[in-house]
């Protein structure tokens, strides 16, 4: 037997409460993994702030009249579980709640901003955009910030085995300062750009997320600058080098594409 | 910052190049432009050819006092 109670009862989070069949009843609250619904600036700030006990937020404005919001809801919807909290998702209806859209400058739905928790002062950061439903975009951005969910820094022993790890990872993998949509150099903007043209599929790391990780690839690659490019943990070079393999015509067989 | 004429120098004195040019993309920035045509790297992959000129500014690319190095590097 299940009992609901309206979700008004508990400040807007949803509970169920569960009766196993005992002579004591008994009662657990689960917390369901949902998109956050937002309704107002002061709960989306709110939000925003819950967002810094984990490693970010993704923010997806949409209309109720829009076609392919319909699609982005469906696909961030089946992230929730793998994430478990450690990502927050959040629903903003852009003809009802104007002044989230003002404060965050989105003028078009659907349009889904990334924000990463900042390892200092634990404030969300805006890190990525994705304009339109481009949902190879997204998955892109989603594990290219989040990773798995599962594997942080934390949960491996030292250094270099992160990296090992981080560099070995399926297909093209970019270490870039910035991300696509939001570049901080123009080297790494250039390469995004090569990447798009020949429609080479990658994931990023942006560099600017740990500074342990920034210097410490230096050391474990012996390569000097961003971006590095690698392939089955194989560093394949950088900006220069990929643009001349572009012009040579071998820069998808190298990346193995 | 770095000058100009300091990494043409290095590069003239290690890689024994027939054709060497430098230029400062944006010295502001600290990006410089090589183009260097050597022996030294023939039936060298790509990869190595621009690890042996960034090598020869180590410090500098660590320092920061070069930022970015644009590198093409061939043997004829």
């Amino acid at each position: 037997m299940v009992f609901f109670f309206p979700s008004f009862f508990f400040h807007n989070h949803d509970r169920e409460l569960s009766c196993g069949k005992v002579s004591k009843a008994f009662i657990y609250i689960k917390k369901i993994h949902k998109m956050r619904r937002v309704s107002s600036l002061k709960e989306y700030n709110s939000l925003k702030e819950e967002a810094g006990n984990g490693l970010g937020l993704v923010v997806h404005f949409s209309a109720s009249w829009c076609e392919p919001c319909k699609n982005v809801g469906s696909m961030l919807e089946g992230y929730l579980s793998q994430y478990n909290q450690k990502v927050l998702f959040a629903e903003v209806d852009a003809d009802l709640v104007t002044n989230v859209c003002e404060a965050e400058n989105v003028e078009c739905v659907p349009f889904i901003v990334f924000f990463r928790t900042s390892s200092r002062e634990r404030a969300q950061e805006r890190v990525a955009d994705v304009v339109g439903g481009k949902l190879d975009h997204l998955e892109m951005n989603l594990v290219s910030l989040y990773g798995n969910g599962h594997d942080t820094r934390e949960s491996f022993p030292d250094l270099n085995e992160y990296l090992k790890y981080l560099t070995s990872r399926k297909g093209v993998v970019a270490f870039i300062t910035g991300t696509p949509s939001r570049p901080r150099c123009g080297f790494t903007g250039r390469l995004v750009e090569i990447f798009y043209e020949l429609g080479i599929k990658f994931i990023y790391y942006d560099v600017w997320a740990s500074d342990e990780v920034c210097e410490g690839l230096k050391k474990y690659s012996e390569w000097p600058t961003y971006p590095q490019v690698y392939v089955d943990g194989e560093l394949i070079g950088g900006y220069d080098i990929c643009s001349q393999l572009k012009e040579s015509g071998e820069l998808k067989a190298i990346l193995k594409h | 910052m770095v000058a100009v004429a300091e990494i043409e120098a290095r590069i003239r004195s290690n890689l024994e190049p027939t054709s060497c040019e430098v230029t400062a993309i944006s010295e502001e920035d600290r990006k410089y432009s090589v183009a260097i045509v050597s022996h030294i790297f023939e039936g060298m992959p790509l990869l190595k050819r621009h690890r042996m000129v960034n090598d020869l500014f180590k410090e500098e690319l660590l320092s920061g006092d070069i930022h970015a190095l644009t590198i093409v590097a061939n043997p004829s």
